[in-house]
């Protein structure tokens, strides 16, 4: 089908690919279905454009290309949103997909979500925005982790 | 801030119309909850956090600032899995993803 967006004009995008929430996310609960897609001049990065706003597009990157070692942790509620066991985190690449998404202000360095990350449950499509229940992660997180950039 | 010290199942009220019951306290957590009217948004904190981030990121980004961002993004090694069968906008349509993903494992 033909999408039309603000940012990227008509796109051409495979319905199947797109991803549903069924809440919508915090501050967009009416915003429930978007398309992932990489565009050919901003390698690595993956946008999601609303399939319900024209001008709402996320920025985002998958969780493990920002922090290796990253695991999810969902609450009781997410997990049965997704259709997954409560008991234990869900495996990223094959029960779920997880993306961070990023922030970026004019003259400020870009920062990623890693408290709640875009968690995508592969086989279905269905999506939630799930915010952790710890403190281990924050919403303002540098693109690269700082004893890195220090070295 | 106001500190006040409750036992299960008493009770804070907070203005004329919200209600918060202790309903069940032990180990690390506690189980709250709320009577208010439907217009009172009862949230999490870092939902709130979630939603103000969102609109924050939500924002129109300039070609300059993409620029920007890859330049400082991470080596996307053999731990940035893509999306199952996501393609490139001029390229084929892609594979439907709604079935088995061919993405590596997870990590320990």
């Amino acid at each position: 089908m033909i999408l039309s967006t603000t940012r990227f004009g008509d796109l051409a995008v495979d319905e199947t690919q797109s991803m549903e929430f069924p809440e919508g996310l915090p501050g967009f609960e009416d915003c429930r279905r978007f398309v992932p897609f990489e565009h050919a001049e901003c390698a690595g990065l993956m946008f999601l454009q609303s399939m319900d706003r024209p001008g709402l597009c996320f920025l985002t990157l998958p969780v493990r290309s920002l922090r290796p070692d990253y695991c999810l942790l969902l609450t009781p509620e997410d997990s049965k949103l997704l259709g997954l066991p409560a008991g234990r985190p869900p495996r990223i690449g094959t029960e779920v997909a997880a993306m961070a998404i990023l922030s970026v202000r004019e003259g400020q360095p870009p920062t990623a979500n890693l408290l709640s990350p875009i968690v995508v449950r592969v086989a279905t499509g269905r999506a939630v925005q799930a915010v952790r229940p710890d403190n281990r992660y924050g919403c303002r997180e540098p693109l690269v982790p700082e004893e890195v950039q220090c070295s | 801030m106001l500190v006040i010290r409750r036992h299960e199942g008493q009770t804070v009220l907070v203005g004329d119309d919200v209600e918060i019951v202790i309903i069940e306290c032990g180990g690390r957590r506690v189980k709250l909850g709320f009577r208010a009217p439907r217009q009172v948004a009862v949230m999490r904190g870092e939902v709130k956090l979630t939603r103000e981030q969102n609109l924050a990121a939500s924002q129109p980004v300039s070609t300059a600032a993409l620029r920007e961002v890859e330049k400082r993004l991470p080596v996307l090694g053999a731990g940035g899995g893509k999306l199952p069968g996501v393609g490139e906008i001029a390229g084929p349509v892609p594979a439907p993803h709604h079935g088995t993903a061919s993405l590596e494992g997870d990590k320990p």
